[in-house]
């Protein structure tokens, strides 16, 4: 309220040259300091943002607004209908498909679809749950299909190694197959029976457990 | 229209560079004449930009597809009111929009600019404005540069296409009418503090009051504007996400969303501390270094949104302007820096920290906490960048990462609320701060036990409500002490004079509580705000904590039930538009009560559209709004034969968040509503004590 006597100019200017002598090194030394400790980060900071443009030039696609990253396992339900038909290019792919895949020459097997992307936390953590379980049931009559979405394709490469899926995996660059399978989020699978109907739809990282109960269910049906 | 528009960008660019030479050129020699011609340049650029805006909204009113910009954001189709959101929709048109809002503020600010900034000796150049001016100038220059160079809005086809590409959908909503100019807005408007802040070091005034203190004043009023901006925007953006994205959230901790939120923590922060340098000198450098943070998150966030390197929602798309705006901020966060130590040592308290029970020191506290969660946030917003260079790989971090560790922080942020307020300045001693206390903690202890008692357990909840009653009933402590303070006042003031009957009865509280509001405005908008605050916290712990979701598939006439609620599909109508085909499914929500009956409460109708010209599906919810909780429907898909996927959601309490918005713009008027000239002359007669319940 009172301001005139609230502030009075006690460090005025009678004071202030006695301060440095007094203090001697330390307001130098107390300004390196805060300079040192909030510089540094910041320079970092700036180099990381500069450095990240950079690898960054080479492009890639973004996720459009509202995708989600699922991080929970749900089902959710669905009507049983025909899968879309789309063929998926993956250059330097596994054999029998070599470059590409269509996902109507797999009528007869059980296909489990799987869009992902390699920034996207869940789906690490599911990826060797994944290719476990293809190990195990390939020579079984299923066949897994992972759809790269929304990501970088140096960085879809890099995860695909490090992760060493077998199965087929290509991107969807444009976001089509996406589209028509209705995908809203990452991870989200779809299971689709031998006669190449999508039965079931899961969003969120799979389990083995539930994955094997799902493809040995599948695989009981005629 | 579109040479026109052109041109005036390119005549306001020249304006604001001379502006921004000529202002520090005055200042540097003392000239009068050459600051008021920087000024003068100044408000012409609004005036000009004013035209380059008028331009593009009239080719975008006359659909001349000519200008590519308007081709790719506008179509035949679309009704003209949509051309508000079209003008910002892409990189080119909101850049002209932010130029066209700073230099409207910059304007404004310069020309109510407080006598000691503006011409303390009466000279035009004795202040330390021309240097505010000047650095606002520059900022525009950036902007305008930008604009007329790399993303010029009036860029012209080689032909002229039959009919534009049309405009997003997702922003043909109410909320995006608001929700990209405010936050575009509050973010360039922290450039309006900055100014006054580093202005005022660079000018080094020597006068009586102590170094620094002069800019407070502007710097308060400007901040509480951009925060406003800000929080308005941030809380129009959630609600758009609300109702229009159909996943049923409304916050995703998504990097852009953070960029704009980052900036108003540090904001919330220094509109705070501003008050203990207004009342006691103090936190002078704290101040500057707290603008300073701001804004530099503000340019990050602006970086985010034009090709930043971070995995987001929002980007306009990669860009060379993503380069641009890195640079601008590597510059706009070192140059203040360096300003600020240079003049580190004029920046002097004028006083030590009496206590640590002490409103100071509360400050303090809050706004430790305040950065602790900005910088949580930013580490978030920056960990995908760090694992891609220490492994290779490029993470996000999730949303359970964000309120682990943020969680707690507000909550004790919340807490400060109730306590700070209630604090004294300089030095508090128990016994008073005990007496201010043991009304709200005794209601915060009520509502604590009867939420145990109704079987809540859950801790984070239990504590965010028990918070909440803390902090209004406080507040409601506060101004019902105050009211009662008043009336006494008056009644002695109207002594003898007769009044009768219930209204009469009832007048009196209220014009004892519309004078109590008046006569403290800073304080009493503030408690709104709070309130405001409050009613946010209980929209969160709402949503967090108690939410139910279902995600089903329904043919027409099923039904299904969620909590005490059960809906019946109805069927879907399909309409098909020029651009879209809509699937408008009817549902009726029955509530259900314990005996079994059910009662229809509504029909509701949750649509979905499909553009194929963008790949895209909109969604629109029907939510069923009430302060107790929202029922939500959203379709999620609509199979061939009639049946429909609905995620159905019971979100308790959200309510209240959308209310917080006009009560937090209220609390924020009145706060700012400016005082007349304080006369430390005897009160007036009629009024005799402008009595307060604690020291303001």
């Amino acid at each position: 309220m009172a301001r005139p006597a609230e502030n009075p100019p006690p460090e005025s200017a009678a004071q202030d040259p006695s301060r440095p002598k007094r203090r001697g090194p330390l307001p130098l030394g107390r300004r390196g300091l805060i300079i040192l400790g909030a510089g540094v980060p910041v320079l970092a900071l700036l180099a990381l943002l500069a450095w990240a443009s950079f690898i960054q030039g080479r492009g890639g696609s973004a996720a459009p607004d509202g995708a989600a990253v699922n991080n929970n396992i749900a089902e959710v339900k669905i009507q049983a209908e025909t899968a879309p038909d789309f063929t998926l290019e993956m250059p330097g792919g596994p054999a029998p498909y070599n470059s590409r895949v269509s996902i109507s020459d797999l009528r007869g097997q059980v296909v489990m679809l799987d869009f992902w992307a390699s920034w996207c936390q869940p789906c690490r953590e599911e990826a060797p749950t994944l290719a476990q379980v293809y190990r195990e049931y390939r020579e079984r009559g299923v066949e897994f299909i992972g759809v790269n979405l929304w990501d970088t394709p140096g960085d879809a490469e890099l995860f695909l190694q490090q992760q060493g899926h077998e199965y087929p995996n290509g991107i969807d660059a444009e976001g089509k197959i996406a589209i028509s399978y209705g995908v809203r989020g990452i991870p989200e699978k779809f299971f689709i029976n031998r006669n190449g109907a999508i039965v079931r739809k899961f969003t969120g990282p799979m389990n083995p457990e539930l994955l094997r109960q799902i493809l040995d269910a599948l695989l009981a049906q005629p | 229209m579109g040479d026109l528009g052109a041109i005036t960008l390119w005549i306001a660019l020249a304006l604001s560079a001379y502006s921004a030479v000529a202002s520090v050129a005055g200042k540097l020699r003392g000239s009068a004449a050459l600051v008021e011609s920087a000024q003068a340049a100044m408000y012409t650029t609004v005036a000009v930009l004013f035209v380059s805006t008028l331009s593009l909204v009239t080719a975008f009113i006359g659909r001349d597809f000519e200008i590519a910009y308007v081709a790719r954001h506008s179509e035949l189709a679309m009704p003209d009111r949509y051309t508000w959101v079209a003008f910002y929709a892409g990189n080119e048109g909101s850049l002209l929009y932010i130029a066209m809002v700073l230099s409207a503020m910059a304007a404004v600010a310069v020309w109510r600019a407080p006598r000691q900034l503006a011409a303390p000796s009466g000279h035009p150049a004795s202040g330390s404005l021309p240097y505010t001016t000047g650095i606002l100038m520059l900022i525009l220059t950036f902007f305008l540069a930008v604009t007329a160079v790399m993303a010029n809005p009036f860029e012209k086809l080689p032909f002229i296409p039959a009919d534009g590409e049309g405009i997003n959908p997702l922003l043909t909503h109410f909320g995006m009418f608001l929700h990209p100019p405010a936050l575009m807005a509050g973010l360039v408007g922290i450039s309006i503090p900055l100014a006054f802040a580093l202005g005022s070091l660079l000018a080094r005034p020597s006068t009586a009051s102590g170094y620094g203190d002069e800019w407070v004043d502007a710097g308060r009023f400007w901040g509480i504007i951009t925060w406003a901006l800000l929080a308005s925007g941030l809380l129009l953006g959630s609600w758009w996400a609300y109702t229009i994205l159909g996943w049923g959230g409304y916050w995703f901790w998504d990097p852009v969303e953070n960029a704009a939120f980052m900036p108003w923590l540090v904001l919330t922060a220094f509109i705070h501390c501003i008050m203990v340098q207004k009342r006691r000198g103090m936190f002078r450098m704290w101040n500057i270094a707290l603008v300073n943070v701001a804004f530099g998150m503000a340019l990050y966030g602006m970086f985010m949104n034009r090709g930043g390197s971070v995995p987001s929602v929002h980007s306009f798309g990669a860009s060379s302007l993503g380069w641009v705006f890195l640079t601008f901020l590597a510059i706009g966060v070192i140059v203040p820096f360096v300003i600020f130590f240079w003049r580190y040592p004029l920046l002097k308290s004028a006083q030590n920290l009496d206590s640590m029970l002490s409103r100071e020191a509360a400050f303090l506290v809050n706004n430790l906490l305040l950065l602790a969660i900005a910088f949580v946030t930013l580490w978030g917003t920056v960990y995908p960048l760090i694992s891609r260079l220490t492994s290779g790989e490029e993470i996000t971090v999730a949303r359970p990462f964000y309120d682990q560790v943020n969680g707690p922080l507000m909550l004790g942020l919340v807490f400060l609320m109730g306590v700070g307020p209630m604090l004294p300045w300089r030095r508090a001693n128990w016994a008073s701060v005990r007496r201010a206390l043991t009304i709200p903690a005794a209601a915060a202890a009520a509502v604590a036990v009867l939420l145990l008692i109704l079987g809540l357990r859950q801790p984070y909840a239990l504590a965010g409500f028990t918070l909440a009653a803390f902090v209004a009933s406080g507040i409601l402590m506060e101004w019902y002490r105050g009211v009662r303070a008043r009336m006494r006042s008056e009644r002695m003031g109207t002594r003898g004079r007769k009044t009768t009957g219930a209204l009469a009865a009832l007048r009196a509280p209220v014009s004892a509580f519309g004078g109590l509001i008046w006569a403290n405005r800073p304080r009493y908008g503030g408690y709104i705000v709070h309130l405001s605050v409050i009613m946010v916290a209980l929209g969160i712990v709402g949503t967090s904590f108690f939410n139910t979701q279902k995600d089903v598939v329904l043919s027409p006439g099923e039904t299904t039930a969620i909590e005490n609620y059960e809906i019946r599909y109805l069927g879907t109508t399909q309409a098909i538009y020029g651009n879209r085909t809509e699937f408008i499914s009817s549902v009726e929500v029955y509530r259900l009560a314990p005996d079994g009956t059910k009662e229809l409460l509504d029909t509701i109708s949750p649509n979905r559209a499909f553009y194929p010209s963008f790949n895209m599906a909109s969604t629109r919810a029907a939510i069923r709004s009430t302060p107790v909780e929202d029922f939500y429907v959203v379709p999620s898909e609509n199979l061939p034969d009639g049946d429909a996927g609905f995620r159905i959601l019971v979100n308790p309490l959200i309510w209240w968040m959308w209310v917080a918005g006009p009560v937090m713009v209220l609390g924020t008027v009145i706060a700012l509503w400016p005082e007349p000239a304080r006369v430390p002359a005897p009160a007036p007669i009629r009024a005799p004590t402008t009595s307060r319940p604690t020291a303001a």
